[in-house]
C-alpha cells in the first residue's frame, strides 16, 4: 500500500512539473521507435551551446564510406548546466559515440547520449522526445 | 519687539524642524520607505532561486480555458509561434517553466531577472509616485506594481499585450488585455514560495492558480542568448493544421 502511494506520489509529480517541462517547441518530429535509433561514432565538427536548443554537429560514415555530418538538437544551455555539461565539455575534433532519435529520412536527431573516447559520458535530461523504452 | 523676536524663534525652530528632517529622511535606511507607505515586515527574497517543485508537493493543475480560448487553442497553427523568433513568453508561462531566476530587492521597486528568455521584470512598489502606465500601454510582462504585506511580497500584473501564449509557453490559451495576475512570494528560511492567481474573463472559465517552491542557487545564471536563426530551424518539420496551399 505504502509503495502504490510512492509510484502514485511519483507520477503526480512527474505530470505537474512535465507539463511544462518542454517549452520551445513539440518534439513530434523525431521517431520514438527502435528501429530508427541511430547510434553513430564519429568526430565532433561544432558544439553550438546555446538557447533555445543545443546542437552537437558529428561528422562520421556512411555505409558506401561517404563523409556525412549528424547535427544532433538537446536540450538549452541552462538545462545542460544542472547536469554539469557545459560548452567545455565537448571540443572540436573530440571522438565521441552519439546516441540519438532521429527524424526518418534526415541526418538529424534529438540526442541522447555522448560517450567520449575517454569513456566519459554526457547524458542530458530526458525530454518528450526521449523513448520510454531507451535505457541509457 | 517682543512679537519680532518670538516670529524669529518660531521661523528658526520651522528651519530646525526642516533641517532635522531632512536629516532624517536622508540618513533612513532606504527599505523604510516602504513602511512608510504602510505595509509590513519586508521579506528577504534578494538571491538566486533553483525550482524545488510544485508549492507544498501538490501538482499544479493546467489553466481552464473558456470556449472561445478553447477554439482559439484548436485553430492556432505552430508554425505563428512567436517563441520560434526569440519573443519572450509572458507570465504565468514564464514563471511556469523549469527555469532559474534571480530577485534584487530595492528601495522602491523589485526586479526579477529570469534566465528563460532574459526577461527582466521591474515591480514598482507603491508609496513612490512611479507613474502609471498609459492607457493604451500594453507589453508583453505588463505593468506591475507591488506592497509588503504579512511578510510576502504581493505582485499585481495588469497591462499585458495579446499573446498566443497567454498563460502556457506551450499552449495556445490566448491572454487577452484584460489578463491580471497576482502573485505572492514569501521565504520559508531557505525555500522561496509562491502562490499566485491569473485571470482573463475573456480566455479563463475560472481563476487560474499555481504555486512553486525554489532553493538558494550558488551559481550565476546561464545566459539565454537566443537565437532566432537556431529557434525558428526546427519549425520547419512542424506539420501544418492545414492543407498545403495550391
Amino acid at each position: 500500500m505504502r509503495r502504490w502511494f510512492r509510484t502514485l506520489a511519483v507520477v503526480a509529480v512527474a505530470l505537474g512539473l512535465s507539463a511544462e517541462a518542454f517549452a520551445h517547441h513539440s518534439t513530434t518530429y523525431y521517431s520514438r521507435e527502435q528501429k530508427d535509433f541511430v547510434k553513430i561514432e564519429g568526430k565532433v565538427v561544432k558544439w553550438e551551446y546555446r538557447s533555445p536548443h543545443s546542437q552537437l554537429y558529428v561528422e562520421t560514415s556512411d555505409k558506401d564510406g561517404k563523409a556525412v555530418t549528424w547535427r544532433f538538437e538537446t536540450t538549452p544551455a541552462a538545462w545542460l548546466a544542472r547536469e554539469g555539461i557545459t560548452k567545455d565539455s565537448i571540443k572540436f575534433g573530440d571522438q565521441v559515440t552519439v546516441e540519438g532519435f532521429p527524424i526518418p529520412g534526415q541526418q538529424f536527431a534529438w540526442l541522447g547520449k555522448i560517450t567520449k573516447a575517454d569513456g566519459t559520458r554526457l547524458l542530458p535530461q530526458r525530454s518528450s522526445a526521449t523513448p520510454d523504452w531507451w535505457k541509457p | 519687539m517682543r512679537h519680532a523676536r518670538n516670529g524669529n524663534s518660531f521661523r528658526r525652530a520651522i528651519v530646525t524642524g526642516a533641517v532635522a528632517a531632512a536629516v532624517i529622511i536622508a540618513f533612513t535606511p532606504p527599505v523604510s520607505a516602504q513602511s512608510a507607505a504602510g505595509s509590513s515586515a519586508i521579506p528577504k527574497l534578494t538571491g538566486i532561486w533553483h525550482r524545488k517543485g510544485p508549492l507544498n508537493g501538490k501538482a499544479n493543475a493546467p489553466a481552464v480555458p473558456t470556449n472561445r480560448a478553447a477554439g482559439f487553442n484548436q485553430a492556432f497553427d505552430d508554425a505563428f509561434n512567436p517563441t520560434y523568433d526569440c519573443s519572450p513568453t509572458p507570465i504565468p508561462g514564464l514563471i511556469n517553466d523549469d527555469y532559474d531566476f534571480q530577485i534584487t530587492q530595492q528601495p522602491d521597486r523589485v526586479i526579477i531577472r529570469y534566465e528563460k528568455m532574459d526577461v527582466v521584470r521591474t515591480i514598482w512598489l507603491e508609496g513612490h509616485g512611479h507613474p502609471k502606465p498609459a492607457s493604451n500601454d500594453y507589453t508583453t510582462q505588463g505593468h506591475s506594481v507591488g506592497r509588503y504585506e504579512g511578510g510576502r511580497l504581493v505582485v499585481e500584473t495588469t497591462h499585458f499585450a495579446f499573446d498566443p501564449r497567454g498563460f502556457s509557453a506551450n499552449r495556445w490559451v490566448p491572454g487577452s488585455t484584460l489578463k491580471k495576475m497576482t502573485e505572492r512570494y514569501w521565504r520559508e528560511g531557505d525555500t522561496l514560495k509562491l502562490d499566485s492567481v491569473s485571470e482573463d474573463p475573456i480566455s479563463l472559465k475560472r481563476p487560474y492558480s499555481y504555486g512553486w517552491e525554489w532553493t538558494v542557487r550558488k551559481e550565476e545564471l546561464t545566459p539565454y542568448d537566443c537565437d532566432p536563426q537556431d529557434s525558428r530551424w526546427g519549425a520547419q518539420w512542424h506539420d501544418s493544421k492545414y492543407p498545403p496551399d495550391k
